[in-house]
């Protein structure tokens, strides 16, 4: 049996990987466009990096702290990669549904987690950072990938793949440790 | 008539040769016994250098160290490449006793070793190498 707990948690995920995967009818038979995947992995890579300038804010953990840290470098990083490609390809980001999704996902965790202080803080971002990269590796593996056009770019989707799955490694390491 | 007087010829040049180098040997010298040798392009056994150090190559790419475990001599050289996505860094495992600076995507990293060490990424911790001395 799920305990509240368990199932509060797998409730998070699954609308996290909703907003991701279903953001509209129409986006799920529109295949996305290069330039509809640079916005989406961009706003992703971002908005994690503002829950971890959220975190650095409102957290003393140690571990919390690290984590944040890492993932305000990791992704700063993937930004730089992903807007030097972008520009040498000629490439403007384009907002799009998926997009929005995100962003509207964003909202409703900042004020979540900005709704939240001490060990009750640290839980929900551990927990939401597991939640988020299950949800962003599961959209490039099975939307952003597929749909890419450009060799480039989709070595630099592949190329990400590790990074987000260490990432996600520790994040449910993390979350795991706050139960 | 002909062949008489080619192996006469070739008997002359031989004993030039071997005259020429009798002579050599039997000269005083004021070279030492090392400077002859090296002279000669040999160097005395008590002088032979070590094996001349190595430098070998460890990748990092897709948050791993390629190879993760890398066998050494003594005194030998490791060049860590960052070609990954994200910043890494090269400390010693458990304790960080030494560590590079933070490698950027393209930044390299050198140490010599005269001991075997394990090491991994601090900031990315499941990321493990070792050096191995043989």
């Amino acid at each position: 049996m799920f305990s509240l707990q368990s199932t509060t948690k797998l409730l998070a995920t699954l609308s996290l990987a909703c907003l991701f995967l279903a953001p509209s009818a129409d986006a799920q038979t529109k295949k996305l466009s290069d330039p509809e995947i640079a916005s989406v992995a961009v706003t992703a890579n971002q908005i994690d990096v503002n829950y971890g300038k959220i975190a650095l804010k409102k957290s003393k953990n140690a571990e919390i702290r690290k984590f944040a840290e890492t993932m305000i470098r990791d992704h700063e990083g993937v930004i730089k990669q992903a807007v030097a490609l972008a520009t040498k390809l000629h490439v403007t980001p384009l907002s799009n549904d998926m997009t929005k999704s995100l962003l509207a996902g964003e909202k409703k965790t900042t004020k979540m987690l900005n709704g939240k202080s001490g060990k009750a803080f640290d839980k929900a971002y551990a927990e939401n950072e597991a939640a988020y990269h299950d949800a962003v590796i599961s959209a490039i593996k099975t939307t952003l990938i597929p749909d890419c056009q450009n060799a480039e770019l989709k070595e630099l989707l592949n190329s990400v793949m590790p990074v987000l799955a260490h990432h996600q490694h520790m994040a449910h390491e993390m979350a795991a440790n706050f139960k | 008539m002909k062949t008489i007087f080619s192996s006469a010829f070739s008997m002359v040049i031989l004993a030039l040769a071997l005259s020429a180098c009798s002579g050599d040997a039997n000269q005083p010298s004021n070279t030492t016994e090392a400077e002859s040798a090296a002279a000669n392009g040999f160097t005395p056994a008590a002088t032979v250098p070590a094996k001349p150090h190595k430098t070998d190559t460890v990748i990092i790419k897709a948050m791993a160290f390629s190879p993760a475990t890398i066998t050494v001599q003594k005194g030998d050289t490791i060049y860590w490449i960052n070609q990954d996505m994200v910043a890494h860094d090269i400390s010693q495992y458990p304790d960080r006793k030494w560590h590079s600076a933070l490698l950027q995507p393209g930044d390299h990293y050198v140490q010599t070793f005269d001991d075997s060490s394990s090491y991994f990424c601090s900031i990315h911790p499941t990321m493990l190498g070792k050096v191995l001395l043989q």
